[in-house]
């Protein structure tokens, strides 16, 4: 390994082999490539992100700000109007009586109750004094009746009857429509009707009898034809 | 000469002036992301987070005091964000199923970058987090057992396991 110019050669140091081998350590080798870890580059549009955010935030601000000045204005004006009206609250104008330095006596007896007189009402009315032939107002004793008042009738809406409407059928109308049903029902002619009284005496199985009987005698025929409507 | 400029960025981006705070998102977008992204592993759900932690720096940048570096805090913003979006669907492999037996330390070539990468997308949800916690954001286990809700020893015993699983995946990817 001669070069250009005969330079001396020099030696390591015999520790070298084995302080490259200790440099192979993992911590050894952790602790210098830490440094030369490879750097990332956010996207570009994150700087546009937290513009927004921050605007975003700041109008919030501004909002909370103004409300908060509303409400303290609110209060204030709320307090002024309270100081400057001479009116006193209904509450504290007659039983605000809680000053213990008061020198006024106050009497603590309970009230005392009112005689309530009861009065006739009375009317007065003319009349001719017989002795003296003159007419005097004198005072009769008479109550007075409350008068009848006559009350308002009550304006209502007077609503009209309903009328059910009703379909005649004419003659014409039921020969035009075939007749497809005929039912007879008649009565008056079973003689055979018997009534069955298991738990009845034989007197109450009698005069159910009579009764019986009394039903059958008008005996009759009712027709129904009944035909398909228009 | 730059930290003026910040101090000027800071002062204007707490006047939500928004030509700063689009200055400000520029310079430390990429770097954010590729945090919240590795924990995540998911491309839409990062965007998510990142929108969620960049609206969470404008309007608490007047709590910034001016301590440490304007990044780290903003850092530690998204990656609060993305542990509580990952957190809905993380999961911890209990230890005790699996073999957790140290093997040999070394592995059979050098990595790179891009093959840790790799490899760290492969770990499951759970010890994933621990491991970009504590090895890659610098949290302390205590500190990392808080944000999952897990204790410091799980915390620990994860990272063990994830390292476990890293060097499994490793090596296949060297002999590939």
């Amino acid at each position: 390994m001669k070069g250009k110019y005969d330079l001396p050669e020099h030696l390591p140091n015999d520790e070298l082999w084995r302080d490259l081998e200790r440099s192979k350590a993992l911590d050894n080798q952790l602790a210098r490539e830490l440094k030369n870890l490879p750097l990332s580059t956010p996207k570009g549009n994150l700087w546009l992100g937290i513009e927004a955010e921050m605007d975003q935030e700041s109008s919030k601000g501004y909002y909370w700000w103004s409300a908060a000045a509303i409400l303290l204005l609110m209060s204030f004006g709320y307090l002024l109007w309270g100081l400057l009206s001479n009116e006193t609250p209904v509450n504290e104008r007659n039983y605000l009586l809680t000053n213990t330095y008061s020198n006024l006596d106050i009497v603590m007896s309970p009230p005392k109750k009112e005689e309530i007189k009861e009065e006739i009402a009375v009317n007065e009315k003319p009349f001719i004094n017989q002795h003296q032939g003159d007419w005097q107002k004198v005072k009769v004793e008479e109550e007075l009746a409350l008068e009848e008042v006559d009350v308002p009738v009550l304006l209502l809406p007077e609503l009209e009857p309903l009328v059910p409407q009703i379909v005649s059928i004419s003659e014409q109308m039921i020969a035009k429509n075939q007749s497809f049903h005929e039912v007879a029902i008649s009565w008056g002619l079973n003689d055979k009707i018997k009534i069955r009284t298991a738990f009845s005496d034989k007197n109450e199985a009698l005069q159910n009898q009579e009764k019986l009987q009394q039903v059958r005698n008008p005996s009759g025929k009712l027709v129904l034809k009944l035909s398909k409507t228009p | 000469m730059k930290s003026i400029f910040e101090k000027d960025l800071i002062a204007a981006c707490v006047k939500q002036d928004r030509k700063a705070q689009f200055e400000l998102f520029e310079r430390y977008k990429v770097a954010l992301y590729s945090s919240v992204y590795r924990i995540l592993n998911d491309e839409a759900e990062a965007h998510d987070a990142l929108q969620e932690a960049f609206i969470e720096i404008f309007k608490s940048i007047r709590k910034f005091r001016g301590d440490g570096a304007l990044g780290a805090w903003m850092k530690t913003i998204a990656v609060r964000k993305a542990i509580y979006m990952a957190k809905k669907k993380m999961y911890f492999t209990p230890l005790d199923q699996v073999d957790v037996q140290a093997g040999k330390s070394e592995l059979d070539s050098w990595i790179d970058g891009e093959m840790l990468d790799q490899a760290i997308r492969e770990l499951p949800v759970g010890c994933r987090s621990v491991f970009l916690l504590v090895e890659v954001e610098g949290y302390k286990h205590a500190e990392c057992g808080k944000l999952l809700s897990i204790s410091e020893s799980t915390s620990k015993s994860q990272l063990f396991y994830a390292k476990k699983l890293l060097k499994e995946s490793l090596t296949k990817l060297l002999k590939a």
